[in-house]
């Protein structure tokens, strides 16, 4: 079974890696831990007209995600949520 | 010679990420590479474009989580449209061989088959499973750094320009399935027509159908005189001749290597049944001057514009400056199809009539054989592709113009002579051609140092032995002459100026 967990909270995610990080040897395997930023203020269109390249450079880019399995999730969700 | 190269997805994200970018500069430095060397064009696999949008949307996504969905479209739609900018897009084609251990890498193969191009890519899987189908970024680059000698007329480099087009236009034929007299036809006369300025446009097979079916429009036939030029490409005299008709040769101008107008009057007699001069090496004859002639004798005037359409004679296209007008497709002409292909221009309607008709047979209803005709007919399919590339025939003739003055210019320094032009008429440069002494010594050192070379035409058509019983070539010293001194020097719309620059300094 995989499980994907989306939690906001720093402090929180942190206490749950810490807890999933003791079944590690019991075969419990943690494939991936996105540190999500803190959501900032939004962003008007203009700026995103503007700086659109800035912020397509300075997202974090794994070259290993298109081949992994984390991509294959991502997309199956994807698809199946456009062809549902 | 262009070097394609279709990029695999993981050199494209190196180039829009600053740490990727840190880690992998032989992508950038590619890209770069692709962007400014003039023989080089990169693709990307039209299929690999939803990826490229799914992977930068999932990493905007977890990296600026205050993005709202519309502004991450958004920067997407920014995104593709600057790759689609950079790079062309190559197809993926029905014989996909699928390669089920990675599908889209399957695709991509696919997609450089198509345009014959290697993808390149830092995939280990691929590097090593398609040896012959793939380039590692580092031999991708030496190989952009690789000099590359001009080409004579760079047909792929305008394929690579027009591809998008071209393919829309010969997938369309290729679906429609009407092969022959298919609606490409008629919308590329109608084109033409508008293009040329002619009332009538009628396609034919090729240039020398073209000519033929002129000759046989006017009625000329056995022991009619045709009065045309000594120096052009053999069709010119070929087609008097199928018709049993004589083709009498009037010398050419030193300078023009173009029919000595001064010289046609005389060469005038009762079986004189039409004049039909070739603009030649792309620059029109002195077609005011023999419209004169012409018309005090009622003889009807064919102009040879095979190499000229596109040029202006006074502000008129070459192709309608008399009773009619032939031209060529081949695919070295400045509007050539892939194939063989030509048309005819008239404004006079009979004529027009005449010319349909025998171009099928002679048929002017079905199975209605009211004449004796060809099969003369131009495919749907090469109509297609001159459709697609008269789209941009503007552009390259104005390419042409620009890159035949600056080789005028550059052999006017040297002191080397050349075919001149004359003030009140451009030339579209099917050749460039200028006149050498000890010709194929020049020509064996040009090929040496990577620049071909061509002769038009090393032998004046009433020389050549199917021919030299008809005329005398004593009376044509001009053509004589000049047969032995020109040479052709590589001429297209893509030619660099550091290539003119590097061709005209190997002639000195």
């Amino acid at each position: 079974m995989q499980i994907k967990l989306d939690i906001p909270n720093k402090q929180v995610a942190e206490h749950v890696l810490w807890l999933l990080q003791r079944f590690e040897k019991d075969g419990v395997v943690i494939e991936q831990k996105n540190n999500t930023p803190e959501k900032g203020p939004p962003l008007s269109d203009a700026y995103i007209t503007k700086n659109w390249k800035k912020l397509l450079m300075s997202s974090k880019s794994d070259s290993t995600y298109p081949k992994s399995e984390q991509y294959k999730v991502d997309k199956g969700q994807y698809l199946a949520e456009k062809y549902k | 010679m262009s070097v394609k190269l279709l990029l695999d997805l993981n050199i494209i994200f190196d180039c829009y990420n600053h740490e990727r970018q840190a880690l992998f500069p032989e992508s950038v430095q590619l890209q770069e590479l692709l962007a400014t060397i003039n023989n080089a064009q990169g693709y990307i696999s039209s299929s690999a474009l939803d990826n490229l949008s799914f992977i930068k949307y999932q990493e905007l996504k977890q990296a600026h989580p205050e993005l709202a969905r519309n502004q991450i479209n958004k920067i997407i739609e920014l995104f593709i449209t600057e790759i689609l900018e950079q790079f062309k897009l190559a197809k993926t084609p029905s014989y996909i061989k699928i390669d089920f251990e990675d599908i889209e890498d399957s695709q991509m193969l696919a997609s450089a088959q198509a345009i014959d191009a290697k993808l390149v890519t830092r995939d280990k899987r691929l590097l090593t499973k398609y040896k012959n189908e793939t380039l590692s970024t580092t031999d991708a680059i030496k190989l952009l750094n690789t000099p590359v000698a001009p080409a004579f007329v760079d047909l792929q480099k305008q394929y690579i320009h027009l591809q998008d087009k071209i393919e829309q236009r010969t997938d369309a034929v290729l679906n429609h399935g009407k092969y022959i007299m298919g609606p490409e036809v008629k919308e590329l006369e109608r084109q033409l027509e508008g293009f040329a300025g002619a009332k009538y446009c009628i396609t034919t097979a090729s240039g020398t159908e073209a000519l033929l079916i002129s000759l046989m429009a006017l009625g000329i036939q056995a022991g009619d005189e045709v009065i045309t030029t000594p120096f052009t490409f053999i069709a010119t005299a070929e087609v008097i001749v199928r018709l049993a008709a004589k083709p009498v040769f009037v010398d050419v101008e030193a300078d023009t290597c173009n029919i000595d107008v001064s010289k046609i009057e005389t060469a005038i007699t009762e079986k004189t049944k039409a004049i039909m001069p070739a603009s030649l090496y792309g620059q029109p004859a002195d077609m005011d001057e023999i419209n004169v002639i012409a018309e005090k004798y009622n003889l009807p005037v064919i102009e040879d514009a095979c190499q000229s359409f596109g040029s202006e004679y006074k502000n008129k296209k070459s192709g309608n400056l008399s009773t009619i007008g032939c031209i060529s497709f081949f695919p070295s002409k400045p509007l050539g199809c892939y194939g063989d292909g030509g048309a005819i221009f008239t404004s006079n309607e009979s004529i027009a009539q005449a010319c349909k008709e025998i171009r099928v047979h002679g048929q002017s209803k079905r199975y209605v054989h009211t004449r004796v005709g060809v099969g003369g007919r131009m495919d749907t399919l090469q109509c297609a592709i001159v459709l697609a590339k008269l789209e941009r025939f503007g552009w390259e003739v104005e390419q042409r113009i620009k890159i035949g003055n600056e080789y005028n210019k550059l052999m006017d320094e040297a002191g080397i002579k050349r075919i001149q032009q004359r003030p009140d008429r451009t030339s579209v440069f099917a050749q460039y051609t200028i006149f050498v002494d000890q010709r194929e010594n020049i020509q064996q050192k040009l090929k040496g140092l990577g620049v071909p070379a061509a002769v038009h035409y090393p032998v004046p058509l009433n020389k050549q032995p199917a021919y030299e019983n008809m005329s005398n070539s004593d009376e044509t010293p001009e053509a004589n002459q000049v047969a032995e001194k020109v040479m052709s020097l590589p001429m297209h719309p893509f030619l660099s100026d550091e290539k003119i620059n590097f061709i005209a300094k190997k002639v000195l």
